[in-house]
């Protein structure tokens, strides 16, 4: 199930549209333009690249929305295009007077009777030669990852209520991520939320709706499964320093929709300032994006090296055979040290963020937090760094939560010293009201936290596959040691997300039904075999080190046979930041 | 029949299932293939025997454990013994082990009795323990049964590619609703459109004949505006205008400045806001020209159109019904951009070369193996490479013309600079893609006479040494360039004769705005003209 290959038949739907099936050779020779609205100019920019798009034909790549477009009689235009009331309507005006000769019409997701009907009574120039919808109504951000782009503060009131729009957007998403898989799944979902309650049904519904036109796949022989999560039930992933380097970049720099802005950055290059970052066009990337920081330094060294023994062999131009070679190669060589520079100007600006906002000190004692029992060491530890001048008030604002989060109900008394604590230090006052408000929040006690149990219990269980996944990577970062002086021990990385304990009980059929529901029970759960498919969605938004942990698993499927393949999808990518800006709303 | 004991459940799971975990609460076994739970292992391996045809490798799993130097090539592949009230699936397609030297059809070890050798049930191919894991439902005949069958182990090969598993990217093609909509209200447009068609003819006729009528002096022809008043009434009922408050287009209030019109083929009631542009006035001469095609009679024969003041009031509506899909279609039917006509250039010159290009490979590589087998090319063989060579080397220069017109080439809005841009990416893609790469390519034909002998000249322009293509492509005027830079010569000078030409007209009729691009693109063709002639030197036009 890799979201790109997804991606990669749609792109390819549209640009090849054909009038007819089986239209002449003269038709496929005319030039295209593509026309977008604003919510598939991203869509394609970050699944496609302008060079695919040559190679087809297209041209011209504009938007709907722009109204200074010539009028160009001898194009054929592709339209992709989400069916929302604002993109219709520009449609229905282009239709109207058609700037090309021929429009073949594609929607990211369903589009309404109504809205096809306006559509065809504005084509008076019969202009329209195709109509079709495709289902991809979410953003691809690796093969295994997907967002919807929708921030928690838009969707929904205190991990409580649904707004109304906002239950429907995420919807009508989820069910084009279906469509595009091909998936009819079951459904299950936190019994505990809410949210994912009102959502599965919601779903299901949407489903039932077009279980003929359109969900009438082939029975597979598992049945797949939507597993609807609710980020209330781990509120710690989101609010630790992440440590891979795809995590890292969205935490410390940003990036959106592929753009990583460097323009900050002191006295970075001119062609640096703005600079995409796709796992799916930069190898490099690709091969990096899940290592931890320290992992990643060897990698970039090396990169590095290769590219100057790679030069060094080339700076020795003598015969005009050499210049030949070396011009031949240029582009080559051009693509590759640009890559290079980029890759080290975000490692150094990663570096160095660290360094400034002293992430060392604080990413060691939240770990330590969310994984020990409570302790005095610990506390100490915290009102230390409480009490630092250095450090910047989100951070002691952070710590401050995790520690509520661990700790809060079984050491009550601690807790109130804490806050009162904070009220008279520099601490704002909103930010201690926040304290309180996550507290009554998320009440459960996440000193019970089952990953923290299941921690312990992988640590027993010899076969068990993520313990295996966690040990071995624990081992390399221990044997790691030596060479290298930043990555000292693997106390950055002790947490395990919430998702990894539920991922491993799912593909050994053994999660639990009391606390993960059947939306509509299958009639005989004990005689099945583990889905083969499975579809995770995190209301409340996603990390990309759950992305990691998600990739990891993907992995050994290919490696030992293991049979369950799974896609992780959630309305938004959470930082730390983005995460306690959404719960201050 | 089936495992009586521990041990042997060891040598089941070697055989096929080994990773998947049995780590229930003692008392109670989970089926490996299908998660279903037993109280004992007696209940797991009737349940193996029966529902996943456990029971015909049951030979194999006793025997190996009595001695592992029995040989079981029958009890692989052997068709169930007794055929008793439960169902056994098909085995009879299975591939037997030992006649021949079996290996794993997935990673192609040999296949004995160690490494646990299975049949994919529904394949029937032998595979090693580790590669025949994955799960299946299959009925009786070994056929996939998605909703009916029962579990059985099976091969990668025959997981991936049950029906639907690897499948993704619904769509939906709504072409024919879509149709179906427009067609279903175009009969009401198309009479619609009829009877503004009838208004507006007899409109234009009604006017001629008045014109025609009081044209003669300038007393008559007061009275002629008073006729065509009336007989703008007289075309269509217009709309009473009193309670009338908002324009029936745009919706906005009249006031003093917004004034109320009424359109002189729908008679609704309009506004004339320069703004929302909801009514426009349109010269007689201007109405007719759009729509020639119409039964006009007095217009036919009047010739002086331009003499007639008139301008009929209509609004936009009733505009676009009458005219939009005329200018459409005509506008089909005119002449293409010069910059898609670049691209056709382009694109055919590409496709040749691409064409060419593998020919010629593919006769470089005989004219290779020829020589390592000791023969001399044959002579046609040589000839043929020769003329490819030319061919390639006069697409390339096409191509390279038609790159120096796309990039020369003024463009009249954002589109056309949006598409030259493109061009010209793809162009460069193109060169470096299928043109640079061949100068790497090794072109070691021996001339001389060795091999060819003096019948063929000119295989290679300079000399008997060994040759590069890249120098063939790239050294400076091979007598190949000396023609193709001729050619491309002669095309400039013919453009360049052309712009002069155009200049003099822009001059006479004072487009001076056009000059001035004119001028350019002379002055541009003039530096190249110049470059070639210098290159060519002696070689120039003799
Ligand atoms: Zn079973
Ligand atoms: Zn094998
Ligand atoms: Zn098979
Ligand atoms: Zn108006
Ligand atoms: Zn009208």
């Amino acid at each position: 199930m890799n979201l790109f290959k997804v991606a990669d038949l749609y792109v390819s739907r549209i640009v090849n549209s054909k009038a007819k099936p089986n239209a002449n050779a003269e038709e496929s020779t005319k030039i295209k333009a593509l026309l977008l609205d604003k919510d598939t100019v991203t869509t394609i920019s970050m699944c496609s690249t302008q060079t695919e798009l040559l190679q087809n034909e297209v041209y011209l790549v504009d938007t709907l929305e722009n109204p200074n477009r010539d009028t160009m009689r001898h194009i054929k235009c592709m339209v992709y295009i989400s069916p929302s009331e604002e993109s219709i309507q520009l449609l229905v005006k282009e239709l109207q007077n058609p700037k090309y000769g021929e429009y073949h019409i594609f929607f990211n997701n369903m589009v309404s009777k109504s809205q096809l009907e306006r559509l065809a009574e504005a084509d008076d120039m019969e202009a329209v030669v195709k109509v079709e919808e495709i289902f991809q109504d979410y953003h691809i951000l690796n093969e295994d990852l997907c967002t919807l782009d929708c921030s928690n503060d838009l969707l929904f009131r205190n991990f409580e209520l649904w707004d109304e729009d906002g239950l429907r957007t995420v919807t009508e998403s989820i069910t084009s991520l279906l469509l595009s898989l091909k998936l009819r799944p079951q459904i299950r979902y936190a019994t505990n939320s809410k949210l994912c309650a009102k959502l599965a049904k919601e779903v299901e519904f949407s489903i039932s709706q077009n279980d003929t036109s359109l969900f009438d796949f082939p029975t597979m022989d598992t049945t797949p499964i939507l597993l609807l999560l609710d980020r209330k039930n781990d509120p710690l992933t989101p609010l630790l320093q992440p440590w891979t380097y795809q995590s890292m970049i969205h935490e410390y720099i940003g990036v959106k929709r592929n753009i990583v802005d460097l323009s900050k950055v002191d006295n970075i290059d001119k062609d640096l300032q703005k600079v995409t970052l796709s796992a799916k066009q930069d190898p490099f990337f690709h091969d990096t994006m899940y290592l931890n920081f320290g992992e990643l330094g060897d990698k970039v060294k090396q990169y590095v090296i290769n590219y100057k023994d790679k030069t060094q062999s080339n700076t020795k131009i003598e015969t005009i055979e050499d210049i030949k070679g070396f011009i031949e190669k240029y582009p080559e060589f051009r693509k590759l040290s640009g890559n290079v520079s980029k890759h080290m100007a975000i490692v150094g600006e990663l570096d160095k963020q660290l360094q400034l906002r002293d992430i060392w000190g604080v990413s060691e004692l939240e770990q330590n937090i969310s994984v020990h029992d409570d302790n005095q060491e610990d506390y100490q530890q915290l009102l230390t760094l409480l009490d630092s001048q250095k450090l910047d008030n989100f951070y002691k604002l952070k710590l401050s939560c995790i520690y509520m989060l661990r700790h809060g109900n079984s050491n009550p008394r601690q807790m109130d010293n804490l806050i009162s604590r904070l009220k008279s230090s520099s601490m704002p006052i909103e930010d201690v009201n926040l304290l309180l408000k996550i507290k009554k929040m998320f009440h459960t006690d996440f000193s019970n936290n089952t990953s923290v149990d299941n921690m312990k219990k992988t640590n027993n269980v010899s076969d068990h596959l993520l313990s295996d996944l966690a040990r071995r990577f624990n081992d390399k970062l221990n044997s790691r040691n030596n060479n290298n002086s930043t990555m000292s021990d693997n106390v950055f990385m002790q947490h395990l997300p919430e998702i990894s304990h539920i991922l491993t009980e799912l593909s050994t059929n053994k999660l639990s039904i009391e606390k993960y529901k059947y939306l509509k029970e299958p009639s005989s759960i004990r005689n099945t075999l583990p889905p083969q498919d499975t579809v995770v969605f995190i209301v409340g938004g996603v990390t990309y080190e759950e992305a990691k942990i998600i990739h990891e698993f993907n992995q050994d499927i290919s490696k030992n046979n293991n049979n369950m393949r799974v896609v992780l999808g959630g309305n938004d990518i959470l930082s730390t930041r983005e995460f306690l800006r959404s719960l201050r709303l | 029949m089936g495992i009586t004991n521990a041990s042997s459940t060891t040598t089941l799971s070697t055989n096929a299932i080994e990773e998947l975990p049995i780590n229930e609460p003692l008392g109670s076994v989970a089926c490996p293939i299908c998660s279903q739970e037993f109280i004992n292992l007696q209940k797991l391996n009737k349940h193996l025997d029966r529902d996943h045809g456990f029971d015909n490798t049951r030979n194999k799993s006793s025997s190996s454990l009595r001695s592992n130097s029995q040989k079981l090539p029958t009890s692989v592949g052997g068709s169930p013994k007794k055929q008793g009230k439960q169902q056994r699936i098909r085995t009879t397609h299975w591939e037997q082990l030992g006649k021949f030297p079996s290996t794993c059809g997935e990673c192609n070890c040999n296949l004995n009795d160690s490494v646990g050798a299975t049949n994919c049930r529904k394949c029937g191919k032998l595979y090693c323990g580790r590669h025949c894991r994955h799960k299946i439902k299959l009925n009786l005949n070994a056929k996939y049964d998605a909703e009916s069958g029962k579990w059985y182990i099976c091969c990668k090969s025959c997981y991936n590619k049950r029906p639907g598993y690897n499948d993704y990217g619904s769509y939906k093609d709504l072409t024919d609703d879509f149709v179906r909509y427009r067609n279903s209200n175009s009969e009401d447009k198309a009479l619609r459109l009829l009877q503004l068609e009838v208004r507006l003819v007899k409109l234009v006729d009604g006017v001629f004949r008045l014109y025609k009528r009081y044209n003669s002096n300038v007393i008559m022809r007061l009275k002629f505006s008073n006729e065509v008043s009336k007989l703008e009434r007289i075309i269509c009922p217009w709309k009473d205008d009193q309670n009338v408050v908002d324009c029936e287009i745009c919706i906005q209030p009249f006031t003093l400045t917004v004034r109320k019109h009424h359109c002189r083929l729908c008679g609704s009631v309009v506004c004339d806001d320069p703004h929302t542009m909801c009514s426009k006035k349109i010269p007689i001469q201007l109405l007719v020209n759009a729509s020639k095609e119409l039964p006009f009679k007095e217009a036919e024969k009047f010739k002086n159109i331009k003499d007639i003041q008139y301008s009929a009031l209509l609004c936009t509506k009733c505009t676009n019904t009458l005219y939009l899909k005329r200018m459409f279609k005509q506008s089909m039917k005119e002449k293409q951009s010069n910059i898609i006509q670049l691209y056709e250039n382009m694109n055919d010159t590409s496709k040749v070369i691409l064409k060419v290009l593998s020919t010629f490979e593919v006769l470089l590589l005989q004219v290779e193996n020829s020589k390592k087998s000791q023969d001399s090319p044959s002579e046609v063989l040589l000839k043929d490479l020769v003329t490819t060579r030319g061919k390639v080397m006069r697409n390339f220069s096409a191509f390279n013309l038609v790159v120096k017109q796309i990039n020369q080439y003024k463009p009249k809005n954002a589109t056309e600079t949006k598409i030259q841009k493109s061009l010209q990416i793809t162009a460069s893609e193109f060169v470096n893609k299928n043109i640079i790469p061949l100068k790497s390519l090794n072109f070691n034909i021996e001339s001389g006479t060795s091999i060819c002998g003096s019948s063929l000249p000119n295989i290679i322009d300079t000399g008997p040494q060994v040759k590069k293509l890249s120098d063939l492509l790239f050294n400076n005027l091979t007598i190949k360039e000396v023609k193709e830079y001729r050619e491309e010569l002669m095309v400039l000078k013919e453009q360049s004769f052309l712009v002069q030409s155009m200049v003099e007209t822009a001059k006479t009729q004072r487009k001076f705005e056009e000059l001035k691009s004119l001028d350019e693109n002379l002055k541009d063709l003039n530096v190249r003209i110049e470059e070639l002639e210098n290159k060519l030197g002696e070689e120039g036009f003799s």
